[in-house]
């Protein structure tokens, strides 16, 4: 794992312990991994804020929006300012009294909050549960495996019953053992896990399951993905189908990982939507007709910029299921003597919501909704009008920082950044 | 500003350009216009620079290589439209009657080298009825003392100009600040010549970088503990807002969804550079020199300066403040004015994020530099400290910043989060 994993994670784990008992002695010792979480949640609520002179009301919002308790509200500004994403103004009795903010917008925040995670020594426990939150996040395992994931086979009853009892681990039983599962995981019918398991095996579960996350919108054969195909049939995943030029009718499998659990339950229509995009946009990527997709990512960054797409003789079968959803109308040629039909977004939050979620699990495997403290931030009556999704660059790894010092001046009159 | 006709100064100015000797004295005449003028421009809304120096490195000339001053311009005012814009205006200020028409033709000129939008012949006795009349036809206007007067009228600043602010009004203060590029430490002369200078000539995209260079090379002899110094700080920051403004219209207007990209691109002076560098960079890599093909293009701080750019992309509303209170303080420092900006500019005028967002320029210039980091201290304590609660030199309470701060006697859990931070006029 590196940084990145341990700051995401660190926030996952502290999403998923939000509604536990804050001073349950279960939890003492994440107390790292959850300092750091509430710390990122922190982060994304005060990045669009430019200063905060009112203290008190920042930590009412973190209360009841972030689960912070105030307790903990001292230790976790403290965290951000240790990593310079906050300058706090104190009085000479060293009692805060505000703040300005230096949230990046672009600069991993992720990473800057792993290695900070890291250089707290988090415990052992903290460290394997961390991990195991982080292979969950790529799909279910066997309880057998974890020795695989470096986790202390010693410690793994305690673990299991920490992950089980503060909801951060799910398992489904069966014959051949348990399958463990992440609650953030958008599972429709977890319980055929265990059947999946038992008639394909461990290895073809593990082996599919990370082909999955790599690609949300696999497209699933019987023959390919023979575990998938079958967890599609049963119920398990969330497939939508496109039809092939062919004429077949191709499910796009995809297994989104998400900490907005309403986007589970409550907001379904949108996440519906986003899957839809999706697989019309990997069966355009894979099944164009004619042609096929250059990047998925550019159709629906011209979808967000400019409201249509350009027609070609296949538009209408591929983008049929967006037009379903509601995603999509579609517009006149606009070649008078033309028959093909414009994919023209309709135009509303949802959708251009969907169309972002999309964005993500296309680019980073996950929806990055749920991770930006939004609701609250509308409470702070930010005055922000350009919202960057936290994390749309997210897996940009840093680069290299600092050259040979020997050519840096060498550099910087060459490339025309040294003094003239 | 210096025409063709006054030649002889202007050679002596080129020569006293090394900022060893005052340079003020020629114009010393003119101040009192000038000072009017800023007023005007000032009441407007604007943020303004005096006496901006325009010359060359001419090369190729046995006896003559080295810089060489073309002119000057003596109010320079900057406004900015609602999608960014810069919006530049000139003033020639002179006490002198004669050549008003020729000088007319002169301005024209300027305002074109420039790229100025508009240029004010501003003179402190009556203009011939010929002035006037060439007004209209070459664009430029045509101000006596009468209409100085009367436009001065027709402008109120919601801002006290009689307050803290008075020091960039008054002729002293205004020569103090302008003395202080002179006679300072030789070390730092290369960032005065730039400052001065070179600035103000440099396409745009260059000075995003090349005020960290030159300050950079000016880190080790700036003391933040002295007020002249403090002051060429203040100044470098007000220059490198400008250039933030110029780089975040650009980006704007031609790649605001991708503002990461738009930033290097404009950094490495557009694409077909930027393609340009990355080639020689390989080129450099393959004969031996170790050199990212990515990262080492570029300055190795773009990726703080993205976030900067993003910072003030995302407050389009605040971008001329930002200048006028590093105008501000550029000459405060200088001259002994203690107010902080939320002082200067008053309760019901300071905007909180503009303030914020000037610090964080000056955050950014001081570690991008390399620069002590007591300046990055003293630009909050001027900036932001009383406008986050920390009031404890009486300068501003909070109460007065946002007319809403908690009262004591309110528990914390009822305060209202909608009532955070900022004024309704701060929303956009």
């Amino acid at each position: 794992m590196e940084a990145y994993d341990f700051g995401l994670r660190c926030q996952d784990v502290n999403s998923g312990l939000r509604n536990f008992d804050a001073t349950s002695p279960t939890l003492s010792p994440l107390k790292q991994t959850r300092l750091v979480g509430m710390a990122a949640d922190l982060a994304a609520l005060v990045r669009e804020t430019e200063l905060i002179s009112n203290m008190s009301a920042l930590e009412s919002v973190a209360a009841q929006e972030l689960d912070i308790p105030p307790t903990s509200f001292d230790s976790v500004l403290g965290v951000l300012e240790e990593v310079g994403f906050v300058e706090l103004t104190r009085t000479s009795r060293n009692q805060i009294t505000g703040l300005t903010s230096e949230v990046p917008h672009y600069r991993n925040l992720y990473i800057t909050l792993g290695e900070c995670w890291r250089n707290r020594l988090p415990s052992q426990l903290e460290e394997e549960l961390v991990c195991i939150v982080n292979r969950l996040a790529s799909g279910p395992i066997p309880r057998e495996t974890l020795g695989e994931l470096g986790v202390d086979t010693s410690d793994v009853p305690r673990l299991l019953d920490l992950g089980t009892r503060t909801q951060l681990i799910q398992t489904v039983s069966g014959i051949d053992g348990a399958i463990l599962y992440s609650p953030f995981t958008a599972f429709e019918n977890p319980k055929v896990l265990s059947d999946l398991a038992e008639k394909h095996g461990n290895d073809q579960l593990l082996s599919e399951f990370d082909g999955l996350r790599r690609k949300q919108g696999l497209a699933v054969t019987p023959d390919r993905f023979p575990l998938l195909y079958d967890a599609v049939g049963r119920g398990l995943l969330l497939a939508p189908s496109v039809e092939l030029p062919n004429g077949i009718v191709q499910a796009f499998a995809t297994l989104p990982y998400t900490l907005d659990r309403g986007l589970l339950k409550g907001e379904k229509p949108i996440l519906d939507k986003a899957l839809a995009v999706v697989a019309c946009i990997r069966c355009g990527e894979e099944f164009g007709g004619y042609s096929n997709l250059p990047s998925p990512v550019f159709a629906i960054d011209k979808l967000l910029r400019e409201g249509v797409l350009a027609p070609h003789s296949s538009s209408a079968r591929q983008y049929l299921l967006m037009r379903n959803k509601g995603v999509v109308a579609y517009g006149k040629d606009t070649m008078p003597w033309g028959s093909w039909i414009v994919p023209t977004l309709i135009d509303t939050a949802d959708n251009r919501r969907a169309l972002q979620i999309a964005r993500d699990l296309i680019t980073l495997g996950e929806p990055m909704v749920g991770r930006d403290s939004q609701g609250a931030r509308e409470l702070l009556a930010s005055d922000a009008r350009y919202v960057t999704p936290m994390k749309t660059v997210a897996k940009n790894r840093p680069r290299l920082a600092h050259q040979e010092p020997e050519y840096a001046k060498i550099m910087a009159a060459v490339m025309g950044w040294g003094a003239l | 500003m210096k025409s063709p006709d006054e030649k002889g100064r202007t050679k002596q100015s080129s020569r006293t350009s090394s900022g060893r000797a005052s340079y003020v004295d020629e114009s010393e005449r003119d101040l009192p216009l000038k000072a009017q003028m800023r007023r005007l421009f000032w009441t407007m809304g604007c943020t303004t620079s005096l006496d901006v120096k325009l010359r060359a490195y001419i090369t190729g000339e046995q006896r003559a290589t080295g810089p060489q001053e073309f002119t000057d311009l003596d109010v320079l005012s900057i406004g900015f439209s609602p999608s960014g814009k810069p919006h530049l205006t000139l003033a020639d200020c002179k006490t002198a009657r004669a050549r008003a028409v020729e000088r007319m033709f002169w301005l024209r000129g300027v305002s074109e080298f420039f790229v100025a939008d508009e240029a004010f012949m501003v003179r402190s006795n009556a203009v011939p009825a010929a002035a006037r009349t060439l007004s209209t036809r070459l664009g430029v206007g045509v101000v006596d003392p009468d209409d100085l007067r009367s436009l001065a009228k027709t402008y109120h600043s919601p801002v006290d100009l009689e307050g803290p602010l008075r020091c960039l009004f008054d002729v002293d203060s205004i020569r103090r600040h302008m003395e202080n590029m002179s006679g300072l430490d030789r070390k730092l002369d290369s960032l005065v010549d730039f400052v001065r200078f070179d600035y103000w000539v440099y396409e745009p995209f260059r000075n995003l970088t090349q005020v960290i260079a030159h300050l950079a090379e000016a880190a080790p002899a700036l003391n933040p503990g002295h007020p002249r110094h403090l002051g060429v700080f203040f100044q470098t920051a007000w220059q490198y807002a400008f250039a933030l403004a110029r780089a975040t219209y650009s980006i704007r207007t031609s790649r605001m969804a991708e503002i990461p990209i738009a930033v290097e691109s404009y950094v490495a002076g557009g694409e077909l550079a930027l393609r340009e560098k990355a080639q020689l960079g390989i080129l450099l890599h393959k004969a031996g020199i170790s050199v990212d093909p990515r990262s080492g293009i570029l300055p190795p701080y773009v990726e703080q300066l993205t976030e900067l750019v993003t910072r003030v992309i995302n407050k389009p509303a605040e971008t001329g403040e930002i200048l006028r209170y590093a105008e501000f303080l550029a000459t405060a420092v200088v001259v002994g004015e203690s107010a902080t900006v939320a002082a200067a500019f008053g309760s019901a005028n300071v905007r909180p994020v503009a303030a914020k967002l000037l610090a964080d320029v000056c955050g950014f210039l001081v570690t991008a530099a390399g620069l002590r980091p007591e300046f990055r201290a003293a630009a909050r304590a001027r900036l932001v400290a009383d406008l986050t609660g920390g009031a404890e030199t009486g300068a501003l309470s909070m109460v007065g910043i946002a007319g809403r701060a908690p009262s004591p006697l309110v528990p914390s859990e009822q305060a209202n989060p909608a009532q955070l931070i900022l004024p309704p006029s701060d929303r956009e």
